[in-house]
């Protein structure tokens, strides 16, 4: 293929793609009039930076914003957590109905989450957690998801028994194995897992939907939602806000960028 | 292994922070919760600070949940035990689940308590509140709904104020037509910069359908009443409004602020009272006022509705929850939330009556617009299965008000059948 | 030799899942069968057997509604989606400059969350203010209500389902192409094969296995979209965009007819089910693994 035209056409898609952020900021700096005005402009007349802490404080984001954390990083850490201790089990072991087992974990990943949705509400009512963490964060401890469980565990296949071996000889304990053996070795895996694990429960929607009433407990996603509810008309304010809600997911992206990448190539996702 | 644990450690200390109530309180702690946009909830917030500070042993929260998933979030809380201990039940559900014993019988307070006259309170108001005959609610935004018109407009268009219009019988459907398409104004480009008249979304539509001599169901809620031509004839005048003579801004044209009321470049709308808290804010830049709605070709188009205010039935203090239910019915409560901030009409008669509330010191000063509807105005035709009958009516209307079916007889043929099937079905499947 | 019992260590690690698995979803799948042949609101449960079958399947248009919605969706988003993030990864698998860039911008649209991308996506489909019909207009097309007019409001969930095609599907794309080794490409190019050739009998056989990865997820995902439709225009206008997932939504948390609601569910995975039985007998006659002479 030739290059220049190549390039050029990359560069075209990137700005397609590139475009609906900038528009969300272009809109997020105008003004309440300036939003609405015809033909629309790309840079606002006056930079309306007020507009982000106008829409901050217009409702209770900072209580929101640390909701999400508290809640995202108890899962992801669990998923991390128990999903490599899961995936440890099913690649190092061999045990009675193991592989059926894992054929069923890659079965749940076809599960229609809307099957067990009704049930499990019904479970949390019992057990009197509506309206609290628990429906959100416990599940994160039940072996993390069956995508991060097979991810972790083709990256385990890859690591050598023989590391394994040379530290039980000298009297490490199959936990100790785990934890100091696999998972530092496990480390672009894991940061994957960690990103798509943090960057699905920011995002989570459903779950804050159902579960949680009071707004002082809401995750962002659910306050936006309020937000739009309240403020839906003001654009400007509305798009500042989902800025907000953007942001973190983005900057985090930046950081664990290059782990991320390799983490997926290395799973041996590609092609295999 | 030690990080881990003590990361884990902070981890769940904070989500148990986070989901502990105050334990260092001694007074006995009472939810409230109530709908409202941002200078509403703030008349609520406002309500429950005085009740606290009148009563030092009780600390009322006031839980603000957003307008559109009230109605849900509500019900998920009445149904998983959750719920706070006073709620404000739109009407338009509480048939629907005064049914499920979710409310409190409010009697053993009313029939008690010495200081509790329901003979105060306008008879339809406390009508509202029973269901199957026992009294589950007191009433609060009692009222119906009204237009609220930009003066300065109407005058620089040379038209005859509307509320005096009223007053001689002669503000119809018609005229307002006429209002509204000499209120119309494009520009040079040939887009709209001002719009006579806001659409009459439910149940501002429901109120028309009187005016003609309709109505969304029959008197005993069990069938539809849609198949008249007169009901055909009113759903065909407000679908004309956007699609005929396009006096109304398109569905997403009203969803932003680019035509609301306060901007100025809407001239007329449909809407409750509550909502002019916020224009006596934020409209500076010209005089406004209200009117009654419409007169039809058969009678009024005024209806009236309340909204619930119940005891959760589950509710650990009802003593303290009916001392803030009290509260908030009382003189004092609705002198505020009605006549200085004008939210509604007030239930107390007295109240609705005095010249406090019928001649204020700030806008809107039509008060008699207001008690138009509450001693003329119809009640709406809510039943235990309204929200499924509206869903369907909805959905049908949608293509209507979306344009897609110029023709208001055929839809709403098609909506008489899908209620009439609705209604004959066994509720719950 | 190992002196304990490997086997039983294996067992206990993988607890945590299996639990899980027990009490959150086996469980509940049992349970919401049960439920589905009820009548069930939140506080009283009748048995009423098959009712809730026969009045979706037979008595209830909104059922083949919704039905009609996510498969139409499904339709287009799933194939556009996948032709669309192999097309991004074969650029890039070129070796143009600044290829990490490149990579990096395509991906962003995939990390915005949600609610945020349906308010977004709101304004921007906006029929008066909106970019959508203002770049349109530049070039002398009307302006469509996107999300009000029901002709056209399934094309843009489309359309703002391809903004994310540039994700993680497409990193996968690129792994896997980067996998393939060159010596393939050298005895394609020996025996006078052009670039189609090249990448229909050497690319596509050798990546068969991840498209088919990609189609058994990407269905499944096409029938569980709810946000964007809860969000943009809550399944309308007149249901052009009554997602599966939001009838059961609906059924469940705002009519509380919890039975129906388990009905419907399991009406969706008895489908998924088959859909994929059938992509799983169909892979047979496209997917490759490595290995295997190819035709």
């Amino acid at each position: 293929m030739k290059k220049a035209p190549l390039l050029f056409f990359l560069i075209l898609l990137s700005v397609v793609a590139l475009v609906p952020f900038i528009w969300t900021v272009s809109t997020a700096l105008k003004d309440d009039q300036e939003v609405f005005a015809f033909p629309p402009r790309w840079i606002p007349e006056t930079i309306q930076w007020g507009n982000f802490q106008k829409a901050w404080t217009a409702l209770p984001f900072t209580q929101w914003v640390i909701n999400t954390i508290v809640v995202t990083l108890a899962c992801t850490v669990g998923q991390m957590l128990t999903g490599s201790l899961v995936a440890y089990g099913f690649s190092r072991f061999k045990f009675k109905g193991r592989d059926t087992l894992f054929g069923l974990v890659i079965a749940t990943m076809m599960l229609p989450g809307q099957v067990t949705m009704i049930p499990v509400f019904m479970i949390w009512r019992e057990l009197r957690a509506i309206d609290t963490y628990w429906p959100l964060i416990l599940p994160a401890f039940f072996g993390g998801g069956a995508f991060n469980i097979f991810l972790i565990r083709q990256f385990f296949l890859s690591i050598p028994n023989e590391l394994d071996e040379a530290a039980m000889i000298d009297g490490a304990s199959y936990l100790r194995v785990w934890w100091q053996i696999l998972l530092p070795l496990s480390a672009p895996v894991l940061a994957t897992v960690g990103v798509l694990s943090f960057i699905g429960h920011w995002d989570d929607f459903n779950g804050p939907l159902i579960y949680l009433n009071s707004p002082e407990k809401y995750t962002v996603s659910i306050g936006l939602r309020m937000f739009q509810d309240s403020y839906g008309s003001e654009t400007n304010l509305l798009m500042a806000a989902s800025l907000i809600h953007i942001l973190p997911t983005i900057v985090l992206f930046f950081f664990a960028q290059r782990y991320f990448m390799r983490g997926i190539q290395l799973s041996g996702l590609g092609g295999r | 292994m030690n990080k881990a644990l003590a990361i884990a450690g902070i981890l769940i200390a904070s989500l148990a922070a986070s989901n502990c109530t105050a334990k260092a309180d001694r007074r006995i702690q009472l939810r409230y919760m109530a709908w409202g946009n941002v200078e509403q909830l703030a008349l609520e917030q406002e309500l429950v600070d005085r009740f606290n500070r009148r009563n030092p042993d009780l600390n009322v929260r006031l839980f603000k949940v957003p307008q559109s998933a009230y109605g849900n979030k509500s019900i998920v809380m009445f149904a998983s035990r959750t719920s706070p201990d006073v709620v404000r039940v739109d009407h338009f559900n509480f048939p629907q689940l005064a049914e499920r014993n979710y409310f409190r019988d409010l009697s053993e307070f009313t029939e008690t308590d010495p200081e509790f006259d329901a003979k105060e309170f306008f008879p339809l108001a406390m009508q509202e509140n029973y269901s199957n005959g026992k009294l589950l609610a007191l009433n609060v935004l009692f009222g119906g709904g009204v237009m609220i018109y930009n003066k300065t407009l109407l005058k620089k268009a040379g038209l005859p104020d509307p509320f005096e219009l009223w007053k001689r019988g002669e503000w119809t459907t018609e005229r307002t037509l006429e209002y509204a398409i000499k209120l119309t104004k494009f520009d040079a480009n040939g887009r709209p910069s001002q719009f006579g008249v806001g659409f009459p979304n439910m149940p501002f539509y429901v109120g028309i359908m009187y005016g003609y001599g309709a109505n969304l169901l029959s008197e005993d809620l069990s069938r539809s009443a849609m198949d008249t031509p007169e009901a055909s004839e009113a759903m065909q005048w407000v679908a004309d409004l956007r699609w005929k003579h396009r006096v109304c801004p398109s569905p997403s044209q009203g969803a932003n602020a680019a035509f609301g009321f306060e901007t100025g470049r809407l001239a007329m709308e449909f809407n409750y009272i509550g909502v002019t808290s916020r224009y006596r804010e934020k409209i500076k830049d010209f005089e406004w006022d209200i009117c009654p709605m419409p007169d039809g070709p058969k009678g009024k188009s005024l209806f009236v509705k309340g909204n619930q205010l119940v005891m959760y039935r589950e509710t650990k203090h009802p003593a303290a929850a009916w001392r803030l239910l009290k509260f908030i019915v009382s003189e004092e409560a609705e002198r505020f939330l009605y006549i200085e901030q004008r939210r509604q009409s007030p239930t107390r008669i007295k109240l609705a009556q005095s010249s406090d509330f019928l001649q204020p010191k700030a806008p809107p000063f039509n008060m008699p617009s207001v008690t138009a509807s509450v001693e003329s105005g119809k009640v709406l035709p809510i039943g235990p299965r309204w929200p499924e009958v509206i869903t369907v009516v909805g959905s049908e209307f949608d293509s209507l008000f979306a344009g897609r079916e110029r023709d208001a007889k055929v839809v709403l043929q098609r909506a008489h059948k899908a209620v009439n099937k609705l209604l004959s079905e066994d509720p719950g499947l | 030799m190992k002196k304990h019992q490997p086997g039983r260590w294996g067992f206990i690690f993988i607890l945590p899942w299996l639990l899980g698995f027990i009490f959150f979803t086996a469980g509940p799948m049992i349970a919401s069968l049960v439920l589905s042949f009820t009548r069930y609101d939140l506080s009283t449960i009748h048995f009423v057997g098959t009712k809730n079958y026969e009045r979706i399947l037979f008595d209830e248009p909104l059922f083949w509604k919704s039905l009609q919605v996510t498969v139409t969706y499904a339709f287009f988003s799933v194939p556009l989606g996948i032709a669309g993030s192999l097309a991004l990864a074969l650029m890039l698998n070129q070796k143009v400059a600044g290829e990490r860039i490149f990579r990096t911008l395509f991906y962003l649209p995939s990390l915005v969350p949600s609610v945020a991308s349906a308010l977004l996506w709101s304004w921007i489909f906006n029929a008066d203010n909106g970019l959508l019909n203002y770049t349109l207009g530049l070039f002398g097309w009307g302006g469509v209500e996107w999300l009000a007019d029901e002709r056209y409001t399934l094309g843009a969930f489309v359309v703002m389902s391809l903004w994310g095609i540039g994700g993680g599907r497409m990193i996968i794309f690129l792994a896997g192409l980067q996998g393939i080794s060159e010596s393939y490409y050298e005895a394609a190019r020996l025996d006078g094969a052009s670039a189609w050739r090249q990448f229909r009998n050497v690319t596509l056989p050798l990546l068969s296995p991840v498209m088919f990865f990609n189609l058994i997820l990407g269905v499944i995902g096409a029938f569980q979209v709810f946000t964007q439709a809860y969000i943009m225009t809550a399944g309308g206008p007149n249901n052009a965009t009554y997602f599966y997932a939001l009838a059961i939504f609906r059924n469940a948390f705002e009519y509380f007819k919890l039975g129906k609601a388990s009905a419907l569910a399991w009406i969706l995975f008895l489908i998924l089910m088959a859909i994929t039985a059938l992509q799983f007998w169909a892979s047979k006659r496209w997917v490759h693994y490595e290995g295997e002479a190819k035709s």
